[in-house]
């Protein structure tokens, strides 16, 4: 009797950690600003598409949230591959038009398999410009897989 | 004996689980703390005393007290991003009372937060407000690179911005005297600036 109430505690306890974890894991946000305000910065990331036990990935998802109201607008470009790039698409661009908003851009998809994605956010003008980027990895069935992301650059 | 292991294990089980738990927690209230300790950190805010007063537009929207009353609460909230969001919706026409409005920027333009006052000072802007353009010149002369930026972003055509625009020209970063080149560029295309 005793041992069923310690298992059901057990099992609550490693589930609520379990549960937590998971949900930040789904949750990929990348949030950055332009340290440097020029016109010409570019912040640099890589993105990881691993098989994390939900499946191969099949392509990557992307769109950006202009934190800032200004006349500067911020836009992502994410790109892979170089070969048959006419088949499949290996670079998408994403631009937030209005700022003044909780919205984020138009969702814009890479179908390049597992492997790096390279993400570049710029913005449109010199200014104070900060952003959130959504990111996630998917399988061909639109499982959310393994999304690892890497900053390179800041500017 | 056994019983006394699977006790043990269980503590162990239980001690690992409640302190990722706490690890995931305790993250968050040092970012709460974090924030709020850059509030009393301001190296020069060039704004502390101004004080705005704004009027009613020709083309005023009538209140809605539900967007107000969530205006009002991201405002104050404790997480910079929050008060910067409702700054930037205040950016554009929104549905309050004026009054709220200029509390809501007043409070901002005090921020110890940089990227709060120079979203205040945009939004002010855009707004029909007395002695904008004083505001505009304190603005540039606050120490924070981004607050420069969106006092500049803020200039029109008219005289004084013209003069403080070319005054921009001779700031010591790049991006200010960049983005001060580019609004005399589009104003004056024929104009030589500075770069």
């Amino acid at each position: 009797m005793k041992f069923t109430s310690v298992k059901t505690v057990i099992s609550l306890v490693a589930g609520s950690v379990i549960l937590t974890h998971s949900v930040f894991a789904l949750a990929h946000n990348q949030a950055g600003s332009f340290t440097t305000g020029l016109a010409a910065a570019v912040d640099f990331y890589t993105v990881s598409c691993t098989n994390d036990g939900n499946g191969a990935p099949s392509y990557l998802e992307a769109q950006v949230k202009d934190m800032t109201a200004n006349s500067s607008k911020v836009n992502i470009t994410i790109q892979k591959g170089t070969t048959n790039c006419n088949t499949n698409a290996c670079a998408r661009f994403s631009l937030d038009s209005a700022d003044n908003d909780a919205g984020y851009s138009p969702l814009i998809k890479l179908t390049q398999g597992a492997g790096t994605y390279n993400l570049y956010v710029a913005h449109t003008a010199a200014g104070a410009d900060s952003y959130d980027v959504l990111l996630h990895c998917k399988t061909a069935t639109n499982v959310h897989t393994g999304t690892g992301v890497t900053s390179r650059q800041q500017q | 004996m056994m019983m006394k292991l699977q006790r043990k294990h269980l503590h162990l089980s239980l001690f690992v689980a409640l302190s990722l738990n706490i690890l995931g927690s305790t993250q968050f209230v040092y970012a709460e703390n974090n924030d709020t300790s850059t509030r009393s950190n301001v190296a020069f805010d060039s704004l502390a005393s101004v004080q705005v007063q704004c009027f009613s537009g020709e083309n005023e929207l009538s209140v809605d007290q539900v967007i107000t009353d969530e205006l009002m609460q991201q405002a104050a909230s404790r997480v910079a991003e929050e008060r910067v969001a409702a700054l930037s919706r205040l950016a554009t026409a929104v549905p309050m009372d004026v009054v709220v409005r200029q509390k809501i920027i007043q409070t901002a333009l005090q921020d110890a937060d940089p990227r709060v006052r120079g979203q205040a000072v945009y939004a002010l802007v855009q707004q029909n407000c007395a002695d904008s353009m004083l505001l505009l010149e304190q603005a540039l002369d606050d120490s924070e690179l981004s607050v420069r930026l969106m006092a500049l972003d803020g200039l029109m055509g008219d005289d004084r911005s013209v003069a403080l625009l070319k005054n921009a020209l001779k700031d010591d970063e790049q991006a200010v005297r960049e983005l001060a080149a580019v609004k005399l560029d589009s104003l004056f295309p024929t104009a030589e600036t500075v770069k």
